[in-house]
């Protein structure tokens, strides 16, 4: 307790030279939490939009499907897909099972075609799908509104200033069925929508599962998309799910998520090996700033530490009270950093700034902050330990010393 | 008589390295120490006094020769040892005080006795009584800094002898006050060499403060020249 009294109270000998070890260590480590938040934010938007757009929490396909290459498009898909669906959303847990057909082909106003990358979905529940995030999902507005028509396509912007094409125009669709045959579906355009990345968009289009079905000349669907309540459910109801369909004549291939989510993958390990960079940056800044305030104090105090160790205080008691300052640092500095931080993101979050788009894309994105408590914890603590560590080296150099050159010290 | 030897020094000597040259700072010391001395070591500047102080007080080794704390051999005790016998058996006031700045005059002299593991109650009880004795008591909560010189080397000596040790070593305890103040020092000391028994050995350079020792040892260039021991009225 009295070495603890005395790394606080020798802390604000200096208290210049320590107020700005402490503001190093506040908008440095308080920078690294805002980062780390808006890291955090990208990783958890990115995650639940591809979830709730892309793939749902769980994708159920013909286990072949995985195996094999496919010489025509539906050869390894779901056939009896009405009654997986009917048993699936029984389940507790489970929002939303859609049926989906990704398929390719080439577009054409009469004067021009060009190759496209088609959805077949099922427009009230891919709506729904996006309002269990937030979304609107008006993208498929125009297509519930025509149902039961099937002869309807929304074009991604790009595709349809590609195209020349405007709402009501009548475009004609090609694509090869399942059976090998060529095949064409005249629809009518009602609707464009934005497919986020511009390559992607100059491509992309929507129509009913239908009229993808007509077109395919098949009764069957690729996969079907499983939305639970809670992603943290995820690999429980995956357990579920597999055990369910084990059972069952016409087996099924259960995949997560994450790990038909390419894209999300990239994007958060770029994101990670950024923060990573930044936190070992500011670790450093840290260990050298709270280790330059105990260097200074040490050759400051090197006279009073020969005086303590002359009056029978042992070399690790002297340590112990160089470790507290350390200490003293790291738990003050630490505080405020997370007080700074929860303040800063708190204002960011509140002017809701938006980005520019990055290279790609064609909106830009919010610059949002999401606090994590276990974040906070971790850095706080490895914060902590830096300011502590970074005090043990000099302090032991300089207990190190004769007693009498410590005394005769000026 | 024998029983009373507290330090026995034996052909000490002490060698510097000044670049490539070796200076002898104590050349072939052998001294006696008894309980209750009033010792004082007198010379000219560099004539070996605070090396002697040091080595004697252990926070300095000789070049060669012994050094025994009564049945103990110090010259060639471990590092643990030595701090325990600084800990426990030894006290040092020093010239230019050495407190701690950020405790106050109550905390620096109570800090030997934490060091010594001394419960809260006997610590208050023992801080106060030395307190008392040297008139700083109602000085308690000031800072070193908020004290006089003599104000502060009185702190200083409460701080050595707050823990009842063996000896208290003192390097020119009164060089850096004022000669009426340095007169007071002394004669603090003295009160507590005869009231309390406690063993003092200092070094000075003052004719004045010299001549207060009961014993005397001369030093020039590092050797003995020549010791007395003086007679003084109770």
């Amino acid at each position: 307790m009295t070495f603890l009294k005395l790394g606080f109270r020798s802390l604000f000998r200096q208290k210049r030279r320590t107020l700005i070890t402490l503001l190093v260590i506040t908008f440095g480590i308080g920078c690294l939490l805002l980062t780390t938040g808006h890291s955090v934010y990208i990783d958890w938007v990115l995650r639940e939009s591809t979830i709730h757009s892309e793939t749902g929490h769980l994708q159920l396909f013909n286990p072949q499907y995985f195996e094999q290459e496919e010489e025509t498009i539906l050869q390894y898909s779901l056939d009896n897909y009405e009654m997986i669906i009917d048993n699936l959303i029984q389940l507790k847990g489970v929002m939303l099972v859609q049926a989906r057909i990704d398929f390719m082909g080439l577009v054409s106003n009469g004067d021009k075609s060009v190759a496209f990358l088609g959805k077949g979905v099922e427009p009230d529940k891919e709506k729904k799908l996006r309002t269990l995030f937030g979304s609107t999902g008006s993208d498929y507005n125009s297509l519930i509104a025509y149902q039961p028509d099937t002869d309807v396509i929304i074009l991604g912007k790009g595709l349809a200033a590609s195209m020349d094409a405007e709402i009501g125009d009548w475009l004609t669709l090609m694509a090869t069925t399942a059976d090998g045959a060529l095949n064409a579906v005249d629809v009518k355009v009602v609707d464009t929508f934005d497919g986020g990345m511009a390559e992607y968009d100059k491509r992309a289009l929507i129509i009913p599962l239908k009229t993808a079905q007509i077109l395919l000349n098949s009764q069957k669907v690729e996969k079907l998309l499983v939305t639970l309540d809670d992603t943290e459910n995820t690999d429980q109801m995956y357990n579920r799910i597999t055990c369910m369909t084990a059972n069952q004549d016409k087996q099924v291939s259960i995949r997560k998520w994450h790990e038909q989510a390419a894209y999300y993958k990239q994007v958060r390990q770029f994101y990670k090996q950024i923060t990573g960079f930044l936190s070992l940056v500011l670790f450093i800044i840290v260990f050298f700033s709270t280790s330059n305030t105990v260097v200074m104090s040490i050759v400051e105090r090197t006279q009073e530490i020969g005086t303590l160790l002359s009056l029978g205080t042992s070399r690790w008691q002297t340590l112990k009270m160089f470790f507290f300052e350390g200490l003293l640092i790291g738990l003050i500095g630490g505080l405020l950093s997370c007080v700074f931080a929860l303040g800063f993101s708190f204002i960011i979050n509140h002017f809701n700034i938006v980005l520019s788009p990055p290279p790609g894309f064609a909106e830009g994105y919010p610059l949002s902050v999401r606090n994590q408590a276990d974040f906070y914890l971790q850095i706080f603590i490895v914060t902590v330990m830096v300011a502590m560590f970074s005090s043990l080296v000099p302090v032991f150099r300089v207990t190190r010393m004769k007693i009498v050159d410590a005394l005769g010290h000026i | 008589m024998k029983n009373n030897l507290l330090i026995n020094i034996k052909n000490l000597n002490k060698e510097y390295m000044l670049g490539k040259t070796i200076i002898a700072a104590l050349k072939d010391i052998s001294l006696n120490i008894r309980n209750k001395d009033f010792a004082v070591i007198a010379g000219p500047s560099g004539s070996g006094k605070t090396t002697l102080l040091n080595i004697i007080g252990l926070i300095d080794n000789p070049s060669s020769g012994e050094i025994w704390f009564g049945s103990d051999d110090v010259s060639s005790a471990s590092h643990n040892a030595l701090f325990r016998l600084r800990r426990d058996r030894l006290g040092y006031i020093f010239q230019t005080f050495n407190l701690i700045p950020v405790m106050s005059v109550f905390e620096n002299v109570e800090y030997p006795l934490i060091l010594n593991k001394m419960t809260q109650k006997a610590r208050k009880e023992r801080v106060e009584q030395i307190l008392e004795k040297v008139g700083l008591w109602e000085r308690k909560n000031h800072k070193p800094l908020e004290l006089s010189g003599g104000q502060r080397q009185r702190v200083s000596i409460a701080r050595a002898i707050v823990k009842n040790p063996d000896i208290v070593l003192a390097d020119e305890p009164t060089a850096n006050l004022d000669s009426r103040t340095g007169i007071e020092i002394i004669e603090i000391m003295q009160k507590l060499n005869q009231e309390e028994g406690v063993t003092f050995i200092f070094s000075s350079h003052d004719p004045c403060i010299v001549e207060q020792g009961k014993e005397i040892i001369y030093l020039h260039d590092g050797e003995i020249v020549k010791t007395k021991a003086r007679r003084i009225e109770q």
